[in-house]
């Protein structure tokens, strides 16, 4: 889900820096420095996500797992997208430097979105045994975050050159078995939290 | 069935359709250096580009030749022509340029594991230097 180096004009790339700073700066002046490690943590995860691939006719897709990493960590995504996605491109050639911005508005936005849909939900069920309520909304962020930053993505790409409709279709087909996968791990990742150590679902 | 067990055999699937999907390498776009008047375009994890747009440039950067790459990812032209540059386009975003005396990035010779262990790594470190000196102000 990295959109390459020279694919975009330089005005997209512009909004698409300046939006990704101020995330950026908005996660690091909320993070307490008791939520170091978990960002971090969560951080190394991104990372290592973008290894892993799922085969798709003659090309294959990678999981991104922006929904839960947004559940996790709410404005702190940004910060861990950015230094996820700097190391992504000097190792493995990720993406580009110009167009890292807009990589990291691309997956931190429907992180960020999921995160207040998660919160609503988990502020609603706090008075009753809420596992299944909780996993249920943990499977549709996960989801939702592909669904989101797949038709960012296409707008991105529209904005280039291409039709945003034909762009959507072709990019949110290649991310379906993406989209099915990151929302049951995101589901599976929350009811496991929440039976293990359910205070770090408990700072919303 | 209970809620644990169920739980537990979630999971269990979950890693055994993420061992049979999942692969060692990233997902780049690559063009790799003509032959023959053939230019193939993939995706470091082994895939082909099927019908990426393909643009071949001479030693002034002048376009000489476009069009897009077959069902195999390779895109055939004139053997005469003798590109200096090619460029690979999709649709979905992903873009790679191959250039002639160009020299490959140090780090591509270092297998896939070794780099993502270095990340994990530098992530570590970040991480510890972080805690550290944020403790040490406080």
């Amino acid at each position: 889900m990295h959109i390459s180096e020279g694919v975009l004009t330089a005005p997209i790339l512009v909004t698409g820096a300046v939006t990704a700073v101020s995330g950026v700066a908005v996660g690091l002046k909320s993070m307490k420095d008791c939520q170091i490690p978990k960002v971090a943590i969560v951080t190394a995860a991104l990372f290592v996500a973008a290894l892993i691939h799922v085969p798709l006719g003659p090309t294959s897709v990678h999981l991104v797992l922006n929904g839960i990493a947004g559940i996790i960590l709410g404005w702190q995504v940004f910060p861990a997208f950015l230094v996820a996605l700097v190391l992504q491109l000097l190792l493995f050639q990720f993406g580009g430097l110009t167009v890292l911005g807009v990589n990291v508005v691309l997956m931190a936005t429907p992180a960020i979105i999921c995160y207040y849909l998660f919160k609503s939900v988990f502020n609603l069920s706090r008075q009753q045994d809420s596992t299944y309520l909780l996993g249920g909304a943990a499977f549709i962020c996960g989801g939702l975050a592909i669904v989101i930053s797949t038709l960012i993505m296409a707008g991105v790409l529209m904005l280039a050159e291409d039709s945003f409709l034909q762009l959507a279709r072709v990019i949110i087909v290649s991310h379906l078995p993406v989209l099915v996968i990151e929302a049951v791990l995101s589901m599976l990742v929350v009811v496991f939290l929440l039976r293990v150590k359910p205070q770090l679902l408990e700072e919303f | 069935m209970s809620k644990n067990k169920l739980l537990r055999i979630s999971v269990l699937c979950l890693v055994l359709l993420l061992a049979v999907t999942v692969g060692v390498q990233a997902h780049r776009m690559i063009v790799e250096e003509p032959e023959d008047g053939q230019v193939k375009a993939r995706f470091d994890d082994g895939s082909v580009a099927v019908g990426a747009d393909v643009s071949l440039y001479d030693i002034q950067d002048e376009l000489i030749l476009e069009g897009e790459t077959n069902e195999d990812g390779i895109f055939e032209f004139e053997a005469e022509l003798e590109p200096h540059r090619v460029v690979a386009q999709d649709d979905a975003g992903h873009r790679a340029v191959w250039e002639s005396g160009a020299e490959p990035s140090a780090l591509d010779a270092l297998p896939m594991w070794v780099r993502a262990a270095l990340g994990i790594g530098i992530l570590i470190i970040l991480g510890a230097l972080t805690t550290f000196f944020k403790s040490g102000s406080n």
